[in-house]
């Protein structure tokens, strides 16, 4: 993901900048090929508390038409337009072995909240390559963690190492105040978006990314993408 | 009045200007990046790598594998979880360098500044140290709190209540229930420390080592930091427990095994009170270190079992050994392995991509086992066969206890091992697995009647013992395994019961003497 594009963004929207025009982009990502077999994770660890049943990997969350959840969709390059608000409080809970979102977008910026609503221990551990990392144990008697800011914009893996294979998830720290993610069913919706030309990145962690063009003329700009297997 | 607040803030901003002064100095002194680089080029790049990736020629035999400096995570630490270490603790690591890793002490190597140049070149391989601006913060170990049995109690609460066992296990071998399926950052396995052998932790096993450890957790690893549930009194109670699992001091090479005399018969079962009792089985039990084997292909570098301990007794008819090493896992030939990393990354298309579909090999583990070399025959002097697997000219036999079965062989060298007929095999034991740990007794009738292939026992002789490990989780097999040197077993000859009888006879002989021979000088005193 490339940095700093949106600083004039912010810088402008900051002094009340207001655009002429604005519409908004909805669609919905899907998966272009036959849905494969997804594979189930066993639960092996405290099931008392993560639940029994094997349960289905959130690497690839499919609706029944084959919306893909989770995937994650940026509108480039936005000059004018709304301002990144690193300000809003953000949660990000564990609850019954598993995070919540399973993706996370993070204003750069801010700071979030863990929150541990489990009978038992976990650890928050990121992977990043620009912010610092986290590893912080969680126990019961620790029910929310502050974290430190995120100031640099990437894409960061998420686990707990108590319950591998169980619990994963995913940070987008954002730069564009236009980032958001698809609901189970595929679905996304982006509002406020000046009138214009843009490049717009979806990305989705077992289908990788794609990018596509879109133009915004006021009103409801439709973008549905049909996403396919990473090759290799 | 305001003249002298004005010279207070006048003598302040001077000592400030000085602290910083001398700081900035410290800092920019502390090591020269030029210098440093000669140094790493010639020291450190076969591990490490010439970008400081830690993929030197050498980096795949090692485990845990070289630091990856480009990443910027270091584990031995004095500040918080996620930052960079500061010039001191990286200092320290290059000094005294890590116990049980490929790092060695450059100490006696590197001078003092020429340490610091070598980190200061280091320090450039990820932009983490330079974007540093302020300095570091640096947890402190607070006030000491002793150790004492209520103390460890404490500490013990919170090893259950911070649930440290989920990785460490139930008694801290290793071997709780996350430990097998954990992965560093870089995706490699790791393993939980076996916090009973305070010896291989990396950064120091004393309780101000651990105190610090739980508070900074282990960056670039699964081992998070526990600070923000501890405080200064719960540290040392949770450290003061970690070190009570360990001996009081590390234990140290005994090269003789001194197998004693008892009477009756040995239990086989480890856990019988025969094994606890001091006038029985319950006495010294000795300690060897093991390292993988790496003489014969394919080696290994990266063995499980490190250390075995041994314990020794013989009765009238048998010699019995009671052998305990650890293991994070008990493992038997073909059992599916846990994925290491859980879910496991495989390809959600692969059935739709290939034609075939072929399913994946399940990994599976192999047996674990333990085995105990002697010769195959006593050999004149101190004369041992070559100390892996024995030689052309001098056999060994062995004693292997493999997943609970047990066999006796000979073998004139490593590839070449034969199995003893059925007729042979004389071996019985016991004993298994509990909580991170092997427990397992081998016993044989002292003498057999096979002189030629079965060692020998009479008590007051020499006889040469060596040791091997696998863990069949590892990967372990044939030549992959965990090896020791050659020690020596000796039967203490038992007390003979003359003991009793003799010398107490001599001594109220001559006492009787005496007394006769001064009545009669007494007598003949009076005579004159």
């Amino acid at each position: 993901m490339k940095k700093s594009f949106v600083f004039t963004t912010v810088f402008l929207a900051g002094f009340g900048v207001a655009t002429a025009q604005a519409g908004s982009l909805s669609g919905t990502i899907k998966l272009g090929v036959d849905a494969p077999k997804l594979p189930m994770v066993k639960v092996d660890k405290d099931p008392e508390v993560c639940g029994a049943a094997d349960r289905p990997s959130e690497k690839l969350m499919l609706s029944k038409d084959k919306g893909v959840a989770n995937a994650v969709i940026t509108i480039k390059d936005v000059k004018g337009g709304k301002a990144l608000d690193p300000s809003k409080k953000i949660e990000f809970v564990q609850q019954k072995c598993r995070f919540h979102p399973h993706v996370l977008i993070i204003p750069k910026g801010a700071v979030i909240d863990v929150v541990n609503n489990d009978p038992i221990t976990h650890n928050i551990h990121t992977f990043p390559k620009e912010n610092p990392p986290l590893n912080k144990a969680q126990p019961t008697t620790l029910k929310r963690i502050t974290s430190p800011k995120f100031e640099v914009a990437e894409t960061i893996k998420v686990q707990c190492d108590i319950h591998r294979g169980l619990m994963s998830a995913w940070f987008v720290v954002a730069d564009s105040p236009y980032t958001v993610v698809s609901d189970a069913s595929g679905n996304f919706k982006i509002s406020d978006v000046p009138d214009g030309t843009y490049q717009v990145e979806i990305w989705h962690e077992a289908l990788g990314k794609e990018t596509k063009e879109v133009t915004i003329k006021g009103g409801d700009a439709k973008l549905d993408v049909s996403l396919l297997p990473k090759k290799g | 009045m305001n003249k002298i607040v004005m010279r207070k803030v006048v003598i302040l901003l001077f000592l400030m200007l000085l602290s910083s002064n001398s700081f900035a100095q410290e800092k920019s002194g502390f090591g020269n990046v030029e210098a440093g680089k000669k140094i790493y080029t010639k020291r450190c790049i076969f591990c490490h790598g010439e970008q400081g990736g830690g993929d030197g020629p050498a980096a795949e035999r090692f485990n845990p594998r070289p630091r990856d400096f480009t990443m910027g995570l270091f584990k031995y630490r004095t500040t918080p979880n996620g930052m960079i270490p500061t010039d001191d603790d990286l200092f320290k690591v290059v000094t005294k360098g890590l116990p049980g890793t490929g790092m060695p002490s450059w100490e006696s190597i590197l001078s003092s500044q020429e340490r610091r140049d070598v980190i200061a070149y280091v320090k450039t391989f990820t932009k983490k140290f330079e974007r540093q601006k302020e300095a570091l913060p640096v947890i402190e170990v607070g006030k000491e709190i002793a150790s004492s049995d209520e103390s460890i109690e404490k500490g013990r609460a919170l090893f259950k209540s911070l649930e440290c066992f989920k990785c460490h296990g139930n008694e801290g071998r290793g071997n709780g229930p996350s430990a097998l399926t954990l992965t560093d950052d870089k995706g490699d396995p790791i393993r939980p420390r076996n916090l009973t052998l305070n010896w291989h932790f990396r950064g120091g096993g004393e309780a101000k080592d651990i105190y610090m450890r739980v508070n900074t957790g282990l960056n670039g690893t699964p081992m998070p930091s526990f600070k923000d549930s501890l405080d200064n009194e719960k540290s040392w109670h949770l450290a003061n427990f970690v070190r009570s699992l360990s001996p009081s001091s590390r234990p140290e090479i005994n090269g003789v095994i001194k197998s004693k005399k008892v009477l009756g018969n040995i239990p086989a079962d480890p856990s019988d009170p025969f094994w606890q009792d001091a006038g029985a089985g319950g006495g010294a039990e000795y300690w060897f270190p093991m390292v993988g084997q790496v003489i014969r292909e394919p080696r290994h570098f990266t063995p499980t079992v490190r250390d075995i301990f041994v314990k020794s007794v013989y009765s009238d008819k048998e010699i019995a050994f009671l052998l305990r090493w650890n293991d994070p896992s008990e493992s038997k030939d073909g059992e599916p392995l846990p994925v290491v990393g859980g879910e496991g990354d495989e390809d959600l298309f692969e059935g739709a991509t290939s034609a075939g579909g072929e399913e994946k090999p399940v990994a599976t583990a192999l047996d674990d086992a333990v085995a105990i070399q002697f010769p195959s025959h006593a050999l004149e002097g101190l004369r041992k066969p070559y100390f892996l697997m024995g030689d052309e000219k001098n056999g060994v036999n062995l004693w292997t206890w493999k997943a609970g079965r047990l066999q006796e062989s000979n073998a004139n060298g490593i590839d070449k091992e034969v199995v003893q007929g059925s007729a042979n095999q004389a071996l019985s034991g016991g004993g298994g697995y509990h909580e991170g740990q092997y427990k397992v007794v081998i016993k044989r009738s002292l003498m057999t009647a096979d002189q030629e292939k079965d060692m020998q026992f009479e008590a007051g002789k020499f006889v040469p013992i060596a040791f091997y490990a696998w863990d069949g989780h590892n990967a372990e097999s044939n030549t992959k395994r965990s090896i020791s040197h050659w020690y020596f077993l000796l039967l203490e000859p038992p007390i003979p019961r003359d003991v009793y009888v003799k010398p107490p006879l001599v001594a109220f002989g001559v006492f009787g003497c005496l007394l006769l021979l001064q009545r009669k000088l007494r007598k003949n005193h009076g005579k004159l």
